[in-house]
């Protein structure tokens, strides 16, 4: 189980970003500037922005803090919310594709790249929220996620709201610094064994999101066995014949539909709290 | 990956009205965001605000201001969300369905009256920012879902109504400064 855990928590992405023109002076025969990078998939893309920044501070045509509420990224045409975790957007975005997972053999011969771009303008996109206090805007995102899962969690959001201050800086410092054992720790404060409800979002390309708690446990029983599957969240959103042509995707790996809601969300839910879970349709 | 869709028109020329519609109603959405998030009073904010001047006057122009309330009065729909594969309700929620938000103010903020409304229950959670901000008159307002937190911009009120309701109503907290960190 820790294990998973682990691997979860250390998984990064591979991501090549091309810097939008504007943001940049020309270069020679009009080449775009990329940069390539590698980011936590449990983590948000905002979080490495002004490093990215930081990397290209030569070739900006102003200064970072002019232009870093101004940025946002996309892939495919689709805006990438910064508000989501990295891998989820990823799975959101190339989910679809059939080449997603690849063969085992071109799993070990050669690197995945994922392609995006960093925009920069004025006219920021829809449903991108405006990131003007730095890291303080999204750790109060965060925290704020956290409560809400909390909420989900244990029928009240107290646990997240008495945490000591000291405790609460170190919680978002984990995140930050990439720290599982002093993430667990904390966590551990936050989640009991047996929770009431599991904090679940069902992101779907081009749908809105859909909160999903599993109502499944007794919390007055503490040896309930949690039943509540893949299969049974699906069968309360999608037409039962639908339901064999949809792929489920939790961070990067794609889940059968037999599987225990809770044991997925022991293991792989995120580090704001929820279990992000990504539907495919299948169209082949 | 949340987004907006106009409904259904009968002609092109409504058609193309609705989507403008739509369109300032995402630019206020986002902006309401932006404050949501103790985004205010800064340049980007100002930008932001000349923005919404500008699509209030288009509103004008085309004379649909006024109908941006419907989503929260008990007639007619706006907005509505785009054809969907997914089954639009858990348990007991129909699509277009109306909820009830029950406001409750923190400090000296002024008190909505009524204190409850029914609002679509497909409408993503800033409109009911907007909404706040324009029966009150404030240029800012926060909102905490049973004192605890705020939710996701991308949330759609009828999910939260779902998972956090108390005795059928959703309790949405409002105050003019933040209130819970």
């Amino acid at each position: 189980m820790d294990q998973v855990r682990r691997k979860v928590w250390n998984g990064a992405l591979n991501i090549q970003i091309e810097i939008d023109k504007s943001l940049i002076i020309a270069k020679p025969e009009d080449k775009s500037l990329l940069i390539n990078v590698r980011i936590p998939m449990d983590s948000y893309m905002s979080l490495y922005t002004d490093t990215i920044l930081n990397r290209i501070k030569h070739f900006l045509r102003r200064d970072i803090v002019e232009v870093i509420t101004y940025v946002w990224y996309e892939a495919n045409d689709h805006v990438l919310l910064w508000n989501l975790p990295v891998g989820t957007l990823y799975d959101i975005i190339k989910g679809c594709e059939k080449d997603y997972l690849g063969t085992e053999d071109e799993r070990d011969s050669y690197i995945k790249v994922w392609k995006i771009k960093m925009r920069y303008g004025a006219d920021l996109p829809a449903n991108h929220i405006p990131i003007i206090n730095g890291l303080k805007q999204i750790q109060a995102y965060w925290m704020h996620q956290w409560k809400q899962a909390s909420f989900l969690l244990n029928g009240s959001s107290k646990r997240v709201m008495s945490l000591h201050m000291n405790d609460t800086q170190l919680f978002w410092d984990s995140v930050i610094n990439r720290s599982l054992e002093l993430f667990e720790g904390i966590r551990s404060k936050i989640i009991d064994k047996v929770p009431r409800n599991i904090p679940i979002i069902i992101h779907e390309i081009e749908q809105p999101d859909r909160l999903y708690s599993s109502k499944d446990s007794n919390p007055d029983k503490a040896d309930t066995v949690m039943t509540n599957t893949i299969g049974n969240l699906l069968a309360e959103y999608y037409d039962a014949n639908s339901i064999c042509d949809i792929k489920v995707l939790c961070q990067g790996i794609v889940v059968p539909h037999d599987l225990s809601l809770s044991l997925l969300y022991s293991v792989m839910s995120s580090f704001d709290g929820f279990l992000h879970i990504v539907i495919i349709l299948r169209t082949d | 990956m949340s987004r907006l869709i106009t409904s259904e028109s009968d002609t092109d020329n409504d058609s193309s009205r609705s989507t403008t519609l739509s369109e300032s109603s995402q630019h206020d959405l986002t902006r309401d965001v932006g404050t949501y998030y103790g985004v205010v009073g800064n340049e980007p904010s100002i930008t932001m605000e000349r923005k919404l001047e500008h699509y209030t006057r288009k509103l004008s122009e085309v004379g649909l201001e006024d109908k941006e309330d419907s989503s929260i009065s008990s007639d007619s729909e706006l907005l509505v969300p785009s054809q969907t594969k997914m089954k639009e309700s858990i348990e007991d929620i129909q699509p277009q369905e109306k909820v009830q938000i029950k406001f409750i103010p923190i400090g000296s903020i002024a008190t909505m009256v009524p204190t409850v409304f029914k609002i679509s229950s497909n409408q993503p959670f800033p409109m009911i920012l907007s909404f706040l901000k324009k029966k009150l008159k404030i240029q800012d307002v926060y909102c905490y879902i049973n004192n605890s937190f705020a939710p996701n911009p991308q949330q759609v009120i009828g999910d939260l109504w779902q998972q956090f309701k108390i005795n059928d109503e959703l309790i949405v907290s409002y105050c003019g400064t933040v209130a819970f960190g």
